[in-house]
């Protein structure tokens, strides 16, 4: 569990940030139309939870399947990379050239192929982090230790028996840095996927409620889009503390 | 006359066009205790790379109990230079590591390594991880998982290196004790003279690269040896002899 002195100073922070945006918004501030108090956004934000509620499960849906896609193609090509150099040299320069594509243009692009559905949605967040996830495996790949890959070689090991004993788990750490670089990626491509167009979600939502001037509402949207990113955050911490208890043991062992 | 455990004769190896051992003849007889010395870089890990299949050689005659190397199951247990313990598996189960890969059933493995914790002094340890052992209690953990593959041939590359001085020498005293139990057919290589006097029937020192046998010294000290031998003034003629062989070769 993070220790008290991890977690309290940011919260005070915010606290802090908070209570000053509440005291100028409510005294010298521009007007409730154009910036409501924090106490005014959690307000309305909740009186309208139900229709928030609803346009945050799509975003939520599309985000985790979307994070799931990309560690799939992302470890594909990894594994794709790691085992063949012809691979390596094809791959490679392919997926740098991607992510020189800018997204405001390809996102609504993206909707006139497919729809206002969740599919590009999907589509656009797996675009915006295969990238990384594939290079967080191809790098976890290769930390793996040479020594222990020669041990498993002098017992006989084959080639698959060696990946899934040892260049596997040695890429995990890897893997589980990468994806919460993709958490962060991805409920933001979501919801930018949504504003270029779609039938609902909380990109959807902003939306709308801009159109009718109701910052409080955007507002209360951004809160849940941040509440969200932090949750599947801390979930990646959850699972790693869980599914990998050793690399724990093995950090607190390095720091020490 | 058996066969030797292991007998190398004339062996030849270049790595990306270097030539890092010509000529190299070496063997051990069943339940021998044999050590390598020799310049850093001489080619020693680079030999038993030979017998573990990682490096192929040029020409030579290796074989292990009669057989030669080639084709076949691994018939060797290696315990490369630094312990290579995998940090996600429990203690058991990187001692059980060796015979699964080589087709036992963790379960069954594990009943084979069980009676051997407690020798090894790393009875109730076995559920924790590696990173949670002493430096000591890895290297044994590491000997463990070599001895219990159960192979004719043990390659121990300078298992003691990363040790402290103090450390060192309590596991030198300890594999000497575990060998006169066990009797396995050990080629250790060592940097380290006395770790070689101490534990040996017989020290190859090799030339620097490309490696050949520069001298070959039989060490008849009785066993069980304890500390009392490095006061012996045998020892200390041995030991000089060897260091002036290791600067001369
Ligand atoms: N793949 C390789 N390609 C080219 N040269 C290599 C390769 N591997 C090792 N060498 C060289 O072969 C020589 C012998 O290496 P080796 O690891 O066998 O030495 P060593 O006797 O075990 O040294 P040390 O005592 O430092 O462990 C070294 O000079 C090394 O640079
Ligand atoms: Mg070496």
């Amino acid at each position: 569990m993070p220790r008290p002195g991890v977690v309290l100073p940011p919260l005070v922070l915010v606290a802090l940030l908070l209570a000053i945006w509440e005291i100028y918004a409510a005294t010298i501030g521009p007007g409730a139309d154009v910036l409501p108090t924090p106490s005014r956004v959690a307000q309305q934000g909740w009186a309208d939870r139900e229709n928030l509620l609803a346009n945050t499960w799509p975003t939520l849906r599309a985000t985790v399947i979307g994070l799931a896609l990309s560690v799939a193609v992302g470890f594909g090509f990894a594994v794709l990379v790691d085992l063949s150099g012809l691979a390596r040299r094809a791959v490679l320069p392919v997926l740098v050239v991607s992510q020189t594509l800018p997204l405001v243009a390809l996102a609504p692009l993206v909707i006139v192929w497919f729809g206002f559905g969740q599919f590009p949605k999907i589509l656009l967040i797996v675009f915006v982090n295969f990238f990384s996830t594939t290079l967080s495996f191809v790098e976890g790949f290769r930390s793996a230790d040479p020594d222990s890959v020669a041990l498993l070689r002098s017992m006989g090991a084959g080639r698959w028996r060696v990946f899934r004993t040892v260049r596997l788990p040695s890429a995990l750490p890897y893997f589980m840095a990468g994806l919460r670089i993709a958490i962060t990626y991805s409920v933001v491509s979501a919801i930018f996927a949504e504003y270029a167009g779609a039938e609902a979600g909380l990109g959807v939502y902003m939306q709308f409620a801009k159109n009718t001037f109701r910052t409080d509402l955007v507002l209360a949207a951004v809160f849940v889009t941040a509440s969200l990113t932090l949750i599947l955050f801390a979930l990646s911490y959850l699972i790693e503390r869980i599914a990998l208890p050793w690399a724990f043991l093995v950090r607190a062992g390095e720091a020490s | 006359m058996t066969q030797p455990a292991l007998s190398i004769k004339d062996l030849d190896v270049t790595l990306g066009g270097l030539p890092v051992v010509r000529g190299l003849d070496l063997h051990a007889r069943a339940g021998e205790f044999v050590s390598i010395l020799g310049p850093s870089g001489s080619g020693k890990s680079t030999t038993f790379g030979v017998l573990t299949g990682e490096v192929s050689a040029d020409r030579g005659d290796v074989r292990i109990t009669g057989d030669a190397l080639h084709g076949g199951r691994s018939r060797v247990a290696y315990m490369p230079q630094r312990d290579a313990l995998l940090p996600w598996r429990t203690v058991l189960n990187n001692l059980t590591l060796g015979l699964e890969v080589r087709g036992t059933k963790r379960a069954a493995a594990r009943e084979k390594v069980r009676p051997l914790l407690e020798p090894f002094g790393l009875e109730g340890f076995e559920n924790r991880y590696p990173a949670q052992l002493s430096g000591g209690m890895r290297q044994r953990a590491a000997l463990l998982r070599t001895v219990a593959q159960e192979q004719p041939l043990l390659l121990l590359d300078e298992p003691f290196g990363a040790l402290d001085a103090l450390t060192r020498s309590q596991m030198q005293g300890w594999l000497e004790n575990m060998w006169e139990k066990y009797r396995w057919t050990v080629v250790l290589i060592t940097h380290d003279v006395r770790e070689a006097l101490f534990l040996s029937d017989r020290v190859y020192v090799f030339s620097p690269r490309p490696a050949r046998v520069a001298a070959e010294i039989v060490v008849d000290f009785p066993r069980p040896r304890t500390q009392a031998l490095f006061a012996d003034p045998r020892f200390a003629a041995l030991e000089a002899e060897l260091l002036q062989q290791l600067t001369r070769a």
